[in-house]
């Protein structure tokens, strides 16, 4: 399991996603955690990154993958 | 004239204390394989879920030879050995039977179970998915991936369904269990065996259903070959980032 924490500070919860967003475009969007880090990008635990919310007139997209999955080993 | 005499059926006389033993072999197994692959890469014990995907094929050997060696020995000391005696054989309509119950149970299945729990949980399917992906995650190249399929893909399912629903189940049913309650048993202690609380549900439902398969043929093959499939969906899935 990844030992990165969430970026939100204060929580020390696991992180599970990567928030990343393009300024210019005025575009976040939240990914399955990024196998490495990313100095631009904010690793978040799952609660943070489900109440994420972003400035008016941005666009967001969560694109984690809506059906877990699972290895039986 | 007589009869010949029918040749002596040997009764086998493997159980409960002998899947003790594959557990206590496995474990100690994988602690020493882990401890010394640790001295010689000079790594502490926090670097455990960093090492390479080749250190931890190395790391499975030692878990492994519990959880198959032990059966493959003593099914041969005490018994008729792993086909006869665990029905350890694979026919060709198990591969897509067991293979069509294990994707179900990956795609349809898993949802089902998890979309509610993680709402309840407050949990997200990364989460969930943390366990797989941080294997996947170490897949670099096709040797990695190629690496990746040896250890998710066919050693765990073929070495796990010997154990668990080859010998243990088998060892259950031998004590009078009726299948429902050594089904039951086999595949809560199958979950619970691989430590992760979160996965728990998925892995005690994919135990069952492998326990039914097995039972229901009377050999591994289904089992073995749903296991390949549930595995192997998740491994396709998180590389191709599907």
């Amino acid at each position: 399991m990844s030992s990165r924490t969430c970026a939100k500070p204060g929580c020390t919860a696991m992180a599970s996603a990567t928030l990343v967003y393009d300024y210019a475009a005025q575009a976040a969007w939240v990914d399955p955690l990024d196998a490495e880090p990313h100095p631009m990008h904010y690793d978040l635990c799952g609660e943070h990154a489900d109440n994420l919310r972003v400035p008016q007139g941005w666009t967001y997209q969560d694109r984690r993958r809506p059906f877990p999955h699972a290895l039986a080993s | 004239m007589a009869r010949p005499a029918p040749a002596a059926v040997r009764t086998p006389w493997w159980g409960l204390g002998d899947v003790l033993l594959g557990f206590a072999f496995g474990l100690l197994g994988a602690q020493l394989a882990i401890t010394l692959i640790l001295t010689a890469t000079d790594r502490s014990v926090d670097e455990v879920d960093d090492l390479p995907l080749s250190l931890v094929a190395l790391s499975q050997l030692g878990l492994w030879v519990g959880l198959f060696g032990i059966p493959a020995l003593v099914t041969r000391i005490k018994g008729r050995g792993l086909v006869a005696d665990l029905g350890l054989r694979v026919r060709g309509r198990d591969l897509w039977r067991g293979g069509l119950v294990g994707a179900l149970l990956q795609l349809v299945a898993l949802p089902l179970l998890y979309l509610p729990l993680l709402e309840l949980l407050d949990k997200s399917t990364s989460d969930l998915e943390g366990p797989a992906r941080s294997m996947t995650d170490r897949a670099d190249g096709p040797l990695g991936v190629a690496l990746l399929v040896l250890i998710v893909g066919i050693g765990a399912p073929i070495v796990e369904e010997v154990f668990y629903r080859g010998l243990f189940q088998r060892a259950l049913l031998k004590r009078g269990l009726p299948p429902a309650a050594a089904i039951g048993i086999n595949a809560v202690v199958f979950g619970a065996s691989h430590g992760q609380l979160l996965q728990l549900p998925a892995l005690v439902l994919f135990g069952a259903v492998a326990g039914v398969l097995a039972h229901r043929s009377g050999r591994l093959g289904p089992a073995i070959t749903a296991h390949v499939a549930f595995n192997m969906v998740t491994v396709i899935v998180l590389q191709a980032e599907l």
